[in-house]
């Protein structure tokens, strides 16, 4: 309750945040609003050289079980897309591909941030990442570098960002410059006290 | 010529044969380690497949390196770490970590330039629609600069695709436990093959030297594979020739001071075995070049027996005088040596060029070393009237002592007989064909190599079917006929994935008719504009790819621009010309039902030069075949024995008393052995040569006609001889490497033998 204050107090008055970022990263995850049972349905614009004009990806992520995120995209091509513990499956039109989650870093970095972002686990995402928090009128961006190397070749950052409890977007950083938002048009308020 | 002049000129002329001798081998002697030298001459592919490719088989440049962490992120991260510092290491063709990501930007310029020629899918316009909306997903899900690189230019994913079937592999995980800790895998393809352990060194140093400067605490590196294997045989051999060398040698130098009592004497007795070991070499050097690490170590060791010869001659020297000794001693001596002589040369003609040089280096050794001993020894300023003595252990095992009934003298013709009989009828339970058994390969370390192999998709190295034909392409053709028969073998459960040169090269037919199936740029726009309506895709985006079709029907793909590709090394082990014909190999991968392949392969439709093959039967039938032949060629030689013998006798009871003894002695012998250790290996057989060769000196020294203080003598010298042979192989006996093991077992065991039957058999 405290914490959703102060957080509160944060977003609504510049009002710096007491602590280091990893302190405000935990007042952050512990306000947030995210019931891991549910679906967060969420938007993506796409624009490539290969398009002849911007895409909109509709889809939603959701948790299947204490290890694996699923990403699935309904417009404008269906696929699904599992992240477990060990392995990645890519599902298309009744087919199946698996690999090991370990040969895409950058896989397995979205997966560590979007289950502790979903499981509101602050400890878990100190394991993989570096937490930086800014905060601003419109509300809050928690910058999550990756620790591994191997992990931040691939994916440079992942930027969440929310006001309040309430998660807006998340913004996935590639190291070649790529920048993908994901934005959740169905966040969910959970009854924090 | 006065005495001494004589024996100066004598000395003189040794020294200058000993100086001529190390001229030749410090100039012309190489050292090899390739174990295809001890493979016999093979008959049939598959027999053949196993000689060409000892050493070289697919797969067998490849080294697994392991690299060790507590945890599993940490053994993933320092593995592609390891395989990016190596990337442009000059003693490596390919290096992979298997937990890196399969980078679109890795694949090489040789598969991305001709991919629509090693495509084996045929480019239609209901599959570029499939692939079209299958890229769409790929790119909505993760998008990156490089996959829209290679989806503009490769909508289809050919070069991927000719990626796949090369690694022709599961997918082997990015780490697995290892102890108590983690293990990730970095596989490198060396360019040295397995047997050049030269090359072999350098890339395992590399190998070492970069996993060292990761500096990295609690972590570690364990390498498999057939290169670090060929330098552990050579480091083991080389340890355990060292070692047991000094070893016997100082029990045969105790030996022989305890019978002689005279430095001088002892250095005597070593020198004629010296020259014909110097002699060996230099044989080998002129008629060879190259000499075998084992035919070093093994042919010392049989070498080291020639010390009975001054012995003999000395043993007697001390009793009668040097003069009267040589009268003596000599012509027996000189029997024996041409015996055993007559056994090597039979052994040189087996069609083992392993072999053939440890025959040759034997023959020549035993003969000079005998030639020596009656030229160069007397000629020596020994203190003549200091004669040592013998030590009184010894000295009781005199004439008086032995056996006289002439009913004994007919045990070992007895027992010759039996043992023969038995030998004919019960051979397969004597003899073993299995040539892994003298791998000094730990079993351990072959089982997880196979294990290696199999996980990574690497080729097991015992299956894989030969195609012959007269020309390269006629070879590639007959593989692409083959490989529509593997699908259905595949379906049935056979095999799992295989891996085939046409990959890299497809028979020219095939490359002409995949060029003139790719369609027009007219056509391709058509199929393109289909393929992208109702998706997002903007048809110009694929202008690299109607550019790269529209070539790709000009090009032409040779044998020369795989072989400037990483894909050399594989390529070359899978595709080759030996004797006026080429052999393509296609290697199977994961699991192999071989029975089921056996079947398949003899109902199935293609004929002609195609050989489904089991390498350790062909290993075995190879070895086999090749005993049959050593035991004519040894009985041709044994009847050459026999005819020197009553040739130099003259009496003929004796001759075959003394022929008797000695096939007695390896009578008893190899049943002994095959007590003591199992059926007997193709190196047992070997060294039970050597074994007849102490048969026939103890024969011919026990029968001999003399008076019973000569008798007495003789008895004293063959014991000497006896207690030197037993030392110096009772030290090989405990070698760990089988080979040298064998030898060691089969002499000593042998020497005892055929001693104690002359003994109770000598009237």
């Amino acid at each position: 309750m405290i914490a959703a204050l102060v957080t509160l107090a944060a977003c609504a008055g510049s009002l710096p945040l007491p602590g280091d970022d990893v302190d405000a990263m935990s007042m952050i995850m512990s306000s947030l609003a995210m019931p891991g049972q549910e679906k967060l349905v969420f938007v993506e614009e796409r624009q490539s050289p290969l398009f002849d004009e911007i895409v909109t990806v509709s889809g939603f992520l959701e948790r299947l079980d204490d290890d694996t995120l699923v990403k699935v995209i309904e417009e404008p091509v269906p696929r699904r897309l599992s992240l477990g513990r060990e392995l990645v499956t890519v599902e298309s039109t009744g087919r199946a591909r698996e690999t090991a989650i370990s040969r895409y870093p950058a896989l397995a970095g979205l997966r560590s941030g979007l289950l502790g972002l979903i499981d509101r686990d602050a400890g878990a995402l100190l394991r993989v990442f570096r937490p930086s928090v800014e905060t601003a009128e419109d509300g809050w961006w928690l910058e999550l570098v990756p620790r591994q190397a191997r992990i931040e070749r691939q994916l440079n950052r992942l930027v969440v960002h929310g006001c309040d409890e309430t998660l807006i977007a998340v913004e996935v950083w590639l190291a070649d410059g790529t920048v993908e938002q994901m934005r959740f048009v169905t966040p969910v308020s959970s009854g924090i006290e | 010529m006065r005495p001494g002049q004589a024996n100066a000129f004598r000395l003189g002329a040794w020294a200058a044969f000993a100086l001529a001798c190390l001229a030749v081998v410090f100039s012309k002697l190489e050292l090899s380690y390739d174990l295809s030298y001890f493979l016999p001459e093979a008959r049939g592919a598959d027999e053949q497949l196993l000689r060409d490719r000892a050493g070289d088989a697919p797969g067998s440049r490849l080294l697994f390196a392991i690299v060790t962490a507590t945890e599993a992120a940490t053994a993933e991260e320092l593995a592609v770490d390891l395989s990016l510092r190596l990337q442009d290491a000059d003693p490596f063709t390919r290096v992979l970590a298997v937990s890196q990501e399969a980078g679109l930007d890795d694949i090489p310029v040789f598969v991305w330039k001709y991919r629509y020629l090693l495509d084996d899918r045929a480019l239609t316009p209901g599959g570029l629609r499939e692939e079209i909306t299958a890229r769409l997903g790929d790119v909505l899900m993760l998008s990156s600069p490089a996959l829209v690189r290679i989806i503009k230019a490769d909508p289809t994913m050919a070069g991927l695709h000719v990626i796949d079937r090369l690694n022709a592999g599961g997918e082997m995980p990015p780490s697995f436990p290892v102890g108590e800790g983690f293990g990730s895998l970095v596989i490198a393809e060396t360019r040295a093959p397995a047997f050049d352990l030269g090359g072999q060194r350098q890339a395992l140093a590399a190998l070492q030297g970069q996993f060292g400067e990761l500096n990295e605490p609690d972590v570690g590196l364990e390498v498999f594979g057939m290169g670090v294997y060929g330098l552990g045989v050579q480091e083991t051999i080389r340890q355990e020739a060292t070692f047991r060398s000094i070893l016997a040698t100082v029990l045969v130098l105790a030996v022989l001071f305890a019978a002689f009592r005279k430095w001088s004497w002892v250095g005597a007795a070593g020198l004629p075995v010296a020259l014909g070991l110097l002699a060996g070499l230099a044989a080998i050097a002129l008629v060879f070049g190259k000499v075998h690490g084992i035919t070093i170590a093994f042919g010392i060791t049989i070498l080291g027996i020639t010390v009975d010869y001054p012995v003999h001659l000395l043993g007697h020297a001390r009793a009668t005088g040097l003069d009267r000794a040589i009268d003596n001693v000599m012509p027996s001596i000189a029997v024996g040596a041409t015996s055993t002589a007559l056994a090597y040369l039979g052994l040189a003609l087996t069609g083992s060029s392993g072999l053939a040089q440890l025959a040759v280096f034997s023959l020549v050794g035993v003969l000079v070393a005998a030639t020596a001993t009656r030229w160069f020894l007397p000629a020596l300023p020994l203190p003549r009237g200091d004669a040592p003595q013998a030590v009184g252990a010894y000295a009781d095992a005199d004439g008086a002592g032995a056996l006289r009934s002439p009913r004994l003298s007919y045990l070992p013709v007895a027992i010759a007989i039996a043992a023969s009989g038995i030998g004919v009828l019960q051979v397969d339970r004597f003899w073993s064909d299995d040539l892994s058994a003298l791998t000094p390969i730990p079993a351990e370390t072959l089982r997880r190599d196979h294990e290696l192999r199999q996980a990574t998709g690497a080729p097991d190295l015992r299956y894989v079917i030969i195609v012959e034909g007269s020309t390269r392409d006629e070879a590639l053709s007959m593989v692409e006929e083959l490989t529509a028969e593997l699908q259905d073998a595949r379906v049935r459960g056979i095999v799992e994935r295989w891996m085939s040169p046409n990959v890299l090269l497809p028979s020219e037919s095939t490359q002409r008719r995949r060029a003139a199936e790719l369609p027009s740029t007219e056509l391709l726009a058509n199929w393109l504009d289909e393929a992208v309506r109702d998706t997002p895709f903007a048809v110009q985006a694929f202008e690299p790819f109607m550019t790269d079709v529209e070539n790709s029907k000009e090009l032409e793909i040779t044998a020369a621009n795989v072989m400037e590709s990483p894909f050399a090394g594989v390529f070359e082990s899978l595709l080759y010309e030996a004797r006026g014909h080429w052999t393509a190999l296609i290697t199977l991968h994961g699991a192999v039902d071989f029975a089921g392949l056996s079947a398949w392969s003899s109902n199935a439709t293609f004929l002609g030069n195609v050989h489904v093959v089991d390498l350790k039967v062909a290993s075995e039938s190879l070895v086999a075949r090749y005993r049959a032949k050593v035991s004519m060629v040894i009985g041709l030689a044994a009847s050459a024995i026999l005819i020197l013998l009553i040739a130099a006798e003259r009496r003929f009871s004796r001759a075959l008393w003394i022929v008797a003894t000695a096939l007695a002695g390896l009578g008893l012998t190899i049943v002994a052995l095959t007590v003591m250790t199992g059926p007997l290996s193709v190196f047992h057989f070997v060294a039970l040569l050597v074994v007849a060769g102490l048969g026939l000196d103890y024969g011919l020294f026990s029968s001999k006609p003399s008076t019973a203080v000569e008798r007495k003598h003789t008895h004293r010298s063959v014991l000497v001889c006896v207690v030197s042979t037993s030392a110096t192989f009772g030290v090989l006996a405990f070698s760990s490497i089988p080979v040298l093991g064998a030898i060691g077992t089969t002499i000593t065991t042998g020497c005892l033998i055929c001693w104690g039957l002359a003994r109770l058999g000598s009237t």
